[in-house]
């Protein structure tokens, strides 16, 4: 049977509508690919998190090889794509706001405490 | 060589109501964020959406801060704010007492006074009735001496005419009823008359204000807040128009 690999268009249809504004249906258990952010606490800081589909596709026939399968990473640590789905659904993220999360996390120290509530007063936030 | 106590000198035991430290720390914490406020303001326009979180985050934490420091101010006051209510409970009681018994007695004090006012007003009366008894009787005495050629007799009225005159402006002279201190420590009493307006009707009313500036004051403030309990599309009640202003938040 031939197993053609699921367009990257489709994979990322569900974060592209969210963007968006179409608010497209969210259903425990039932991920897509995206970039996301969430928190690991109230008043924590934002975590970087995103879903992508990983397969094998043959070079040369271009079909899949194997299963494809969703794997997800929040804040770089791997997780269960189906069991962070709801707390992550409800904030997708361009690529763009993804890679700056990332980046700003490495420069502001608060940010890589993710088990802390961020205290704003603690120091003045500078452009 | 002994250690100075840093705060052995003169005017040292006046210390500020507030602990200076805790007033310190909120000091640093405010220049930490006005500085930052100076590197914003040195940005000129927010050009990013990094910047623009960066500045959510900036307000977010002075504004925390504010709370914190506002905290701090109530607690530093606190002390001070039971301690001018016990002196207020202590005394306020007192000077009730005092006003009362002022307030009761000055009402005794002007039921007399009206009373003795009307008195007044009637031995006025009287005295005027009875100057002018005199002035006729002095006019018809100097009449009939007039036609008897009685010179003693016209004199003898003309002194009659000028005492009923006398008598006639002594009756006209204002005259009110005033308590006077009994050992001359008491200020004299009299009767102080005030005004009160009753509102009657409210178009004349406003008519009659409309020039005041608090008339304008209080509409617009009472134009506000019916702008504000409105659901949905705003509109501007009758005589106002509506100004739309928009601020970050």
């Amino acid at each position: 049977m031939i197993r053609r690999p699921t367009p990257v268009f489709e994979l990322y249809r569900w974060h592209r509508d969210a963007l968006a504004g179409r608010a497209p249906a969210i259903h425990d258990g039932e991920p897509h690919c995206g970039w996301f952010k969430t928190r690991a606490v109230k008043g924590g800081p934002w975590m970087a998190a995103r879903i992508w589909c990983e397969r094998d596709i043959d070079p040369e026939t271009g079909e899949l090889t194997g299963p494809e399968e969703l794997r997800c990473d929040v804040d770089g640590m791997f997780r269960d794509p189906a069991r962070a789905w709801l707390s992550l659904a409800h904030n997708p993220i361009s690529r763009a706001e993804y890679d700056a999360l990332l980046h700003r996390r490495n420069l502001i120290p608060a940010m890589q405490e993710p088990h802390k509530a961020i205290d704003l007063s603690a120091a003045a936030m500078r452009p | 060589m002994e250690d100075l106590n840093p705060r052995a000198v003169i005017g040292s035991n006046n210390p500020p109501p507030y602990d200076p430290d805790i007033w310190s720390d909120c000091a640093k914490k405010v220049e930490d964020f006005t500085a930052a406020a100076g590197e914003w303001l040195n940005l000129g326009t927010i050009e990013t959406q990094d910047q623009s979180q960066k500045a959510t985050d900036f307000v977010s934490g002075a504004r925390k801060t504010y709370k914190a420091i506002d905290e701090a101010r109530k607690a530093a006051k606190a002390p001070h704010d039971e301690a001018g209510k016990a002196v207020q409970a202590a005394f306020a009681p007192l000077l009730d007492k005092i006003k009362l018994s002022v307030d009761k007695i000055a009402a005794m004090q002007a039921d007399w006074l009206k009373r003795e006012n009307a008195r007044i007003a009637a031995e006025k009366a009287r005295e005027a009735a009875e100057a002018e008894a005199k002035r006729k009787e002095a006019e018809r005495l100097a009449a009939e001496a007039a036609a008897r050629n009685d010179v003693s007799a016209i004199v003898d009225a003309e002194a009659a005419m000028k005492e009923a005159e006398k008598a006639a402006k002594a009756a006209a002279r204002n005259a009110t009823a005033s308590a006077a201190s009994a050992t001359g420590g008491g200020r004299t009493m009299s009767l102080r008359t005030t005004y009160e307006c009753e509102l009657i009707n409210i178009a004349h009313a406003f008519q009659a204000f409309r020039n005041h500036p608090d008339l304008a004051d209080l509409l617009v403030r009472l134009a506000n807040a019916e702008v504000r309990s409105q659901k949905g599309e705003k509109v501007a009640p009758a005589g106002f128009t509506l100004i739309k202003k928009e601020m970050a938040a």
